[in-house]
């Protein structure tokens, strides 16, 4: 099948996609902040409700059993998808910052001391900078940071930044800002070398190439939900079974617990040490269901789809030169991020949503990459599956009658 | 003089003459592109109006005749020209009449219903300084 009948064919699912927005055909190219939901996916939510709510877990009914089975059918889905050795590996957080937050309060926290060097790039969200911080303002850890090439890649030296005194290394593999890949394979196997834990934020990754968290042999990683075609609250924590055993509890209270006396409390183990209060059952299935969809596409598709997407947007970026293309690195996703020192990115996000045309502008929660390059934000497209060459077309058009009327 | 009353009936009898965002768009972008004379002096963070996405900054001034003179700019050039189309109702009136000013002529003109969400808070956080001022400086 042609590129543009699958795409047809994919779009036909998202009920979302099909509206006018001010007139125009919405072309919504703000997925790397969230992506649109397949009609699969709001039928399991809806399905949920209307025929099996109920808390998990404990409940000594049929309903419960029915929602209990289909959360831990959920965790099976995700450990196969991300290919984790354990289902216990799998913890359902509330998004990518909530598993950060998680490893920072539970492992950094009581294993870090003075000295100890956190390593992160300059690229990372803040969701990836601000729990070290605080990470470093209890224990006295000091975070360090890998600089970037002008094309978004990170500095060819960047294994210099790991030492002997690096005891963790939390870097994002897909630059939400920029698009760019970064080497996150290589850095797994060094940083283990010197001794240093490493996680990796897939956010931006999980929908672009397969995780293989075994084989990548990472200690933790975190994606959102909500960025792969599930619900928003909702998201996946991996780590190693031998760390999840050693790291302290979170939050506590519900299913994490074994026994409460006064005179002591003992908890469960990973996963649900880590899973206090009622789940957000309707998120676990939701996301459960947005994985089948989406493995049901197929590497090979998802593939051929986004190499479309970046051959598309080539006409684009060098039709319209009046903006400065960021993160021209080869190895990137469909994610493009441009700016011009002649206007303000929030009005060319302005008169684009003018015209149907769904982007985001600002700094993208990178408020260091900016200062850093001088920069105090940039309008970015981001590409998924749905988005065809009329998308394109239509931002093409758009931008180019935007930009006349701000410099024109 | 014309009065606030009288200006806005003004705008209002301008805006109905463009049937299309882009027309309105292009206005407010031009009167952007002609407001000018912000002193760099005054760039500064105190002047800075707070929840708008783009700079903006607002100083102003009791006059002599008792009026109040505003002066403003922004980073951004639609949000210049909303500044503008403020300056343009509200500079060199008296406090009084400030404050008391009726907003609906921006519903009449049809520019609320195609901002966006944080656009027109930002704009409503620079109508509310401007009403500040006016009370301030009365």
């Amino acid at each position: 099948m042609s590129i543009a009948l699958e795409i047809q064919r994919i779009r036909k699912e998202f009920p979302i996609l099909h509206q006018k927005v001010r007139g125009s055909s919405l072309v919504y190219l703000d997925n790397a902040a969230t992506t649109q939901k397949p009609q699969a996916v709001i039928a399991s939510i809806s399905a949920y409700y209307e025929q099996y709510n109920s808390n998990v877990h404990r409940g000594a009914h049929y309903l419960a059993n029915l929602a209990t089975d289909a959360m831990e059918k959920s965790r099976d889905t995700v450990q196969h998808f991300i290919g984790a050795s354990h289902r216990e590996e799998i913890i359902f957080t509330q998004g990518t910052t909530d598993g950060i937050n998680l490893v920072a309060h539970a492992w950094a926290m009581t294993q870090l001391k003075s000295g100890d060097e956190i390593l992160v790039a300059l690229s990372e969200h803040h969701a990836n900078i601000v729990p070290w911080q605080q990470v470093c303002k209890k224990t006295g850890a000091i975070l360090k940071v890998i600089p970037l090439n002008q094309d978004g890649t990170w500095v060819s030296d960047w294994k210099l930044h790991v030492n002997g005194s690096t005891k963790l290394v939390s870097v994002g593999w897909v630059s939400n800002a920029t698009g760019v890949v970064h080497p996150v394979q290589e850095m797994i196997t060094h940083a283990h070398s010197l001794g240093a834990k490493v996680l990796i934020d897939a956010a931006q990754a999980v929908t672009h190439f397969p995780l293989q968290v075994a084989q990548l042999n990472c200690d933790w990683l975190v994606f959102s939900g909500h960025k792969l075609f599930g619900p928003t609250g909702i998201g996946v924590l991996f780590g190693k079974k031998e760390i999840l055993e050693v790291m302290e509890v979170y939050r506590t209270g519900g299913e994490m617990i074994k026994k409460v006396s006064f005179e002591g409390t003992t908890f469960q183990e990973a996963p649900l040490k880590f899973e206090a209060g009622t789940p957000h059952i309707q998120g676990i299935i939701g996301l459960g269901e947005a994985i089948r969809w989406f493995t049901n596409m197929g590497w090979e598709l998802i593939h051929r789809i986004e190499q479309a997407q970046i051959e598309w947007m080539k006409g684009v970026t060098s039709a319209v030169q009046e903006v400065q293309w960021i993160g021209e690195s080869e190895r990137k996703t469909a994610l493009y991020s441009f700016w011009s020192p002649q206007f303000h990115h929030a009005d060319l996000g302005e008169l684009l949503d003018q015209q149907g045309v769904a982007i985001r502008t600002g700094h993208h929660c990178t408020q260091p990459l900016w200062e850093a390059w001088k920069m105090s934000g940039t309008a970015r497209a981001s590409f998924a599956l749905y988005n065809n060459e009329e998308d394109v077309v239509q931002l093409q058009k758009s931008l180019v009658k935007s930009i006349q009327l701000l410099i024109g | 003089m014309s009065n606030i009353a009288e200006r806005q009936a003004e705008v209002i009898s301008e805006f109905q003459m463009f049937s299309t965002w882009m027309e309105k768009y292009e206005y407010i972008i031009e009167l952007g592109k002609e407001l000018g004379g912000f002193p760099d002096s005054e760039r500064k963070e105190e002047n800075i109006i707070s929840g708008c996405q783009s700079k903006v900054w607002l100083t102003a001034e009791k006059r002599e005749n008792g009026h109040i003179h505003f002066q403003a700019d922004s980073d951004a050039i639609i949000t210049k020209g909303m500044v503008s189309l403020m300056l343009r109702i509200f500079n060199d009136q008296p406090g009084s009449a400030i404050v008391a000013a009726d907003m609906n002529f921006l519903t009449t003109i049809g520019l609320l219903e195609n901002l966006s969400q944080t656009r027109s808070n930002g704009l409503a956080a620079m109508i509310k300084q401007i009403k500040t001022y006016g009370f301030l400086l009365q």
